[in-house]
């Protein structure tokens, strides 16, 4: 879940990561290629603290420290819990047909090769598929279709391509006009009943605090609730570091150890 | 009594009226009853086990399991198995399914080259002979797998569906019936477990209440009609009937209970039941001499109202004092029947008369006297003579076959396992043992462990818990998280079988729950909660059978404390339908004894104040009770279980015994204060109130007769237990009664004599 969460909130950032521009007319497609489109930073390095709350309310926390170069190199290393201090988690050739995942645990001091589930499935312990993770954006899987502005926002209804295998049908986002940032992202699964189709709503996504980071906007906190479970998590970066040139050697086995 | 007499008589097309209307109202609200087998509501809602069920069900997604079974000749080929996994996927959608696992739907923890990952046990169906037969191999020789998911001669595997207790059952049942329609051929598919056999239970029971009601009512007709041979004697108690059952099932359309399992019995228990008032009414109204219609109307509510006050508070009584079950259906089976009773009485003492006065013609005196000749006549004459006279063989008769029935006390037992309602030949019986011989059986022990999940020694002790399982005969042996971190452990140290056990310090520990937590899907969800304080071990159950299933759970509880101790570092709780089909037997008892001690001071209680005379109050409560002994005494002899309906025989015994004994003492009073013998008023009171307490048992005992053409079990024995307890108790208010109201002349008598010898 954790670790999803994580990765979620850096496809968040990533996407946040562009130049506003003035808004013409944009159509659908375009606000969403230039919220996605804006990957530019060449690396990223950020702290986060999840908060994660049950519905009963009992909070758990995690801190990783997290560090990205290109599109392909990520590193997460643990801070907290205790028990898991120091475990970390190298992906290189992230996204292709290639993908190395490498877990460091140091209660073994052991590097271990590890391999998700398969693509369709779910990734990392929670409902996020590995697709979603694993890719950069919507545009892969979805067409948008811009609707009536909301409260100075874009707001865009995405809907799954058909031969994509994204998990939810259908996506309604909501999208800054200034930083052409998404600040909220319902996600909603086709279901059926008694052969009758419908839209249920599964997990909403809202980013808070979007801030402007060197040359990028980006939130500094990401909720994520889980509706069905009544399960969410807060997300918040701290000590953010953006075209910081994060060195190649930071992507190793060997560093990995350290 | 008067004063209502009065008011029926000056307003009938008022009464019949507002009657109408209000059979109009309830008659409409019924179009919103919603019948439903929600399990929830035949679950006791306060036992612990209950409440570990529904937090098992919010933690790990599902607490309650349905199984659906294909056999073929070949499990794993390319056919069986696409079929399994595309019904595997297409059952992932219905509603109240939480999660499908299945031979193509389930992941496990693999080797890698340098590593290990969580994948799916068939990522690609094989079409190849040679990849197939090493499928094959390999998951006939994993005992995770064989005897679980696939049976060890690989003709039969198994699709598990976790579901939500709270869900529409009725609705996924059929939605799953349907797709697995579909995949049929030639491989047959069934579908077992407790989800399934409440679902059959219910349409078993709509199907059977369908036959049984017009049956009973038909029943109802010809007693009335030879009782009374005329037409108002069989429509006037029919209608009162008709009317209060339509209004009851309105009520509890209105209260927004559904109708279930046992609440489909109402209807069939009212017509039965609430027949007794008119008929009582109508023997007084064809008793008296006919004079005006409104002075013998007068004089026959005010004669039998308070009577049949009595009788319908006291069944009242017996029906409501099952409010302290713990078991929901039970307890609104008690409420509305109790409504039902208290329509039936208000109907008999308004619509009843009303209707007589507007009725044309009248009887003659001939029918009166002939009325007084018959058979049953003559046997209450003869009945009446042999108490009367000095020696009656009744008592000592009585208490020689209750010495009898005792001996059958020791033989009761409780069942609360649903195989047994059905027929040995039926398909839920046949699907149950298939599952119970191929797999590990249907239904499951639960265990859940609250503590520090990361500390090793807890973790061995739970290993060590969990091997004590598997050699119990029943069970089946689990896959918990303990398995999976001894699995991860292994591969991650390239699976070497030294390292085939738990990592020995809690960060390794807290390490490989991280990694799983992070590689595979759901794998970890239904065996540790996210913030891995709380698991799961399941067990499957291969009988629901009570003797087994108690065996096993006795035994199951002494290993943990032999393990645990007493130790406060871990908090260990059993669930699982096994464990809560145990607890409700427990509660079964212990609701029976709670509803028969209420049942019987209240009714106690009402008697009292009736007649205020402890000892003819006590007169009273002994044919009852006499019933009683003998209704557990033939439970034991004929080993016919305490369970849900077979509970409810003896509060409804008292409430409806009571009557007998209250209609004849009423009467016997009646001639008492008249300034009539002992033994002149109990000749009387037999000669006349007599024959409508046959009529009425044996109205009731036919009517309750009908539920033998019922498909269950259950309801067979519910139906010839009120049956029988109806004979006794009219018996009992016939012999047993009068014999203790002589008890005092007898007494005289023998004093007079010694008197006369002094």
């Amino acid at each position: 879940m954790n670790i999803r969460t994580i990765i979620t909130g850096l496809l968040l950032l990533t996407a946040l990561i562009c130049p506003a521009l003035a808004a013409k007319e944009l159509s659908g497609q375009e606000i969403l290629d230039k919220s996605q489109k804006l990957n530019e930073a060449d690396s990223r390095a950020a702290s986060m603290e999840m908060k994660l709350i049950d519905k009963d309310g009992e909070v758990s926390k995690r801190e990783v420290r997290f560090w990205s170069k290109g599109e392909d190199k990520r590193l997460i290393k643990f801070l907290s819990p205790a028990d898991v201090k120091g475990v970390g988690f190298l992906i290189l050739n992230a996204d292709s047909d290639d993908e190395m995942m490498y877990l460091y645990l140091p209660a073994f001091k052991k590097i271990r090769r590890i391999s998700g589930s398969a693509k369709s499935g779910s990734f990392m312990g929670s409902d996020f598929s590995y697709d979603e993770i694993g890719s950069t954006g919507y545009n892969d899987d979805y067409k948008a279709e811009r609707l009536d502005d909301e409260n100075g926002q874009f707001k865009l209804k995405l809907s799954r391509k058909d031969k994509s295998d994204a998990e939810y049908e259908q996506l309604i986002m909501w999208v800054s006009q200034e930083a052409f940032v998404p600040t909220r992202v319902e996600m909603y699964k086709e279901k059926k009943r008694s052969g009758k189709a419908y839209l249920e709503l599964r997990k909403v996504m809202t980013a808070e605090k979007i801030t402007k980071t060197g040359k990028y906007w980006m939130p500094f906190s990401i909720t994520m609730e889980d509706v069905k479970k009544g399960h969410k998590t807060v997300l918040t970066m701290s000590n953010v570091k953006v075209d910081d040139d994060v060195p190649d050697d930071y992507f190793t086995q060997r560093y990995l150890q350290r | 009594m008067k004063k209502l007499a009065d008011l029926v008589l000056k307003y009938p097309w008022l009464i019949i009226g507002a009657t109408l209307a209000l059979t109009l109202l309830f008659g409409f609200s019924m179009i919103r009853l919603e019948s439903e087998s929600d399990v929830k509501k035949l679950l006791p809602e306060n036992s612990e086990s209950v409440l570990t069920y529904n937090e098992i069900d919010e933690e790990f997604g599902g607490a309650d399991r349905l199984i659906i079974v294909f056999e073929d000749s070949e499990i794993c080929d390319y056919d069986t198995l696409s079929k399994i996994r595309e019904l595997s996927a297409e059952l992932k959608d219905v509603p109240g399914i939480s999660r499908i696992v299945s031979l193509t739907n389930m992941d496990e923890i693999k080797p890698v080259a340098d590593g290990i990952k969580v994948a799916p046990l068939l990522d690609e169906i094989p079409r190849e002979r040679a990849k197939l037969a090493a499928f094959k191999h390999k998951i006939l020789n994993d005992d995770k797998y064989v005897d679980n998911f696939i049976s060890s001669d690989g003709k039969a595997a198994m699709i598990m569906a976790q579901l939500f207790v709270e869900r529409d059952n009725p609705v996924m049942i059929s939605e799953v019936r349907s797709l697995a329609e579909k995949y049929k051929g030639p491989e047959k598919i069934l579908i077992t477990g407790t989800p399934e056999i409440a679902q059959t239970i219910l349409s078993g029971m709509a199907s059977d209440m369908v036959r049984l009601i017009p049956l009973v009512i038909l029943l109802v007709v010809v007693i009335l009609f030879l009782g009374f041979r005329s037409v108002y004697g069989v429509v006037l108690p029919l209608l009162t009937v008709g009317f209060a059952t339509i209004w009851s099932m309105g009520t509890l359309a209105l209260i927004g209970q559904p109708v279930t399992v046992i609440g489909s019995a109402i209807p069939v228990l009212l017509i039965a039941v609430g027949s007794a008032y008119g008929i009582h009414l109508i023997a007084r109204f064809d008793e008296e001499i006919p004079t005006n219609r409104d002075e013998l109307l007068k004089k026959v509510l005010t004669k039998t109202g308070l009577a049949i006050l009595i009788a319908a508070a006291t069944t009242a009584a017996g029906f409501i004092s099952n409010v302290v079950s713990d078991i929901t259906a039970i307890k609104f089976f008690g409420i509305i029947t109790a409504c039902g009773i208290a329509y039936a009485f208000i109907l008999t003492v308004t619509l009843v008369p009303a209707i007589l006065k507007l009725m044309p013609g009248s009887r003659t005196n001939e029918q009166v006297e002939r009325k007084n000749h018959g058979l049953l006549s003559q046997v209450l004459g003869s009945l009446s003579r042999a108490i009367t006279s000095r020696r009656s063989p009744i008592l000592p008769i009585t208490l020689l076959i209750l010495v009898i029935a005792g001996f059958g006390y020791p033989r009761l037992s409780t069942e609360t396992d649903p195989v047994n309602y059905f027929s040995k030949n039926s398909t839920v019986v046949k699907s149950m043992h298939l599952v119970k011989d191929k797999f590990g059986g249907s239904i499951t022990l639960d265990i859940l462990f609250d503590g520090d999940l990361k500390d090793p020694e807890l973790l061995r002790k739970i290993e060590t818990l969990q091997k004590r399982l598997e050699k119990i005969d029943i069970l089946s042996k689990p896959y918990s998280i303990v398995d999976a971190l001894k699995e991860t452990n292994r591969y991650m140290n390239n699976d070497d079988p030294a390292y085939d056990r738990i990592p020995d310090s809690r960060e390794g520990i807290a390490q490989y729950l991280l990694f799983l937590s992070m590689s595979g899907g759901d794998f970890t969800d239904s065996m540790i909660t996210s913030d891995h304080e709380t698991m799961l071990v399941s067990c499957r159950v291969a009988t629901t059978n009570s003797t087994p299933v108690d065996r096993m759970v006795k035994q199951a509880k002494q290993e943990i404390e032999t393990i645990f101790g007493d130790s406060d570092d871990v908090e260990i709780r059993l669930s699982g339908m096994s464990v809560v089909f145990k607890d409700m037997r427990e509660m079964l008892i212990n609701n029976q004894v709670q509803s028969l001690i209420l049942a019987l001071a209240v009714v106690f209680l009402m008697v009292l104040v009736l007649y205020r005379t402890p000892l003819g109050a006590l007169y009273c409560m002994v044919p009852i009770i006499i019933t009683l002994m003998l209704n557990f005494g033939i439970m034991g002899w004929f080993g016919i279980a305490l369970d849900m309906a077979t509970v409810l025989v003896a509060s409804i015994a008292v409430g409806l015994g009571i009557d007998y004994s209250v209609h004849f003492f009423n009467r016997y009073k009646e001639e008492r204060q008249l300034g009539k013998s002992r033994e002149d008023s109990i000749d009387l009171s037999l000669r006349t109130v007599g024959k409508p307490i046959i009529y009425n048992a044996l109205s009731v005992a036919l009517g309750f007769l009908v539920l033998l053409g019922s498909q269950f079990a259950l309801l067979k024995n519910f139906g010839i237990l009120i049956a029988l307890t109806m004979a006794f108790s009219s018996f009992g208010a016939l012999a047993i009664l009068p014999e203790l109201l002589m008890i005092k002349v007898r007494v005289i008598n023998l004093n007079q004599k010694k008197e006369k010898k002094q």
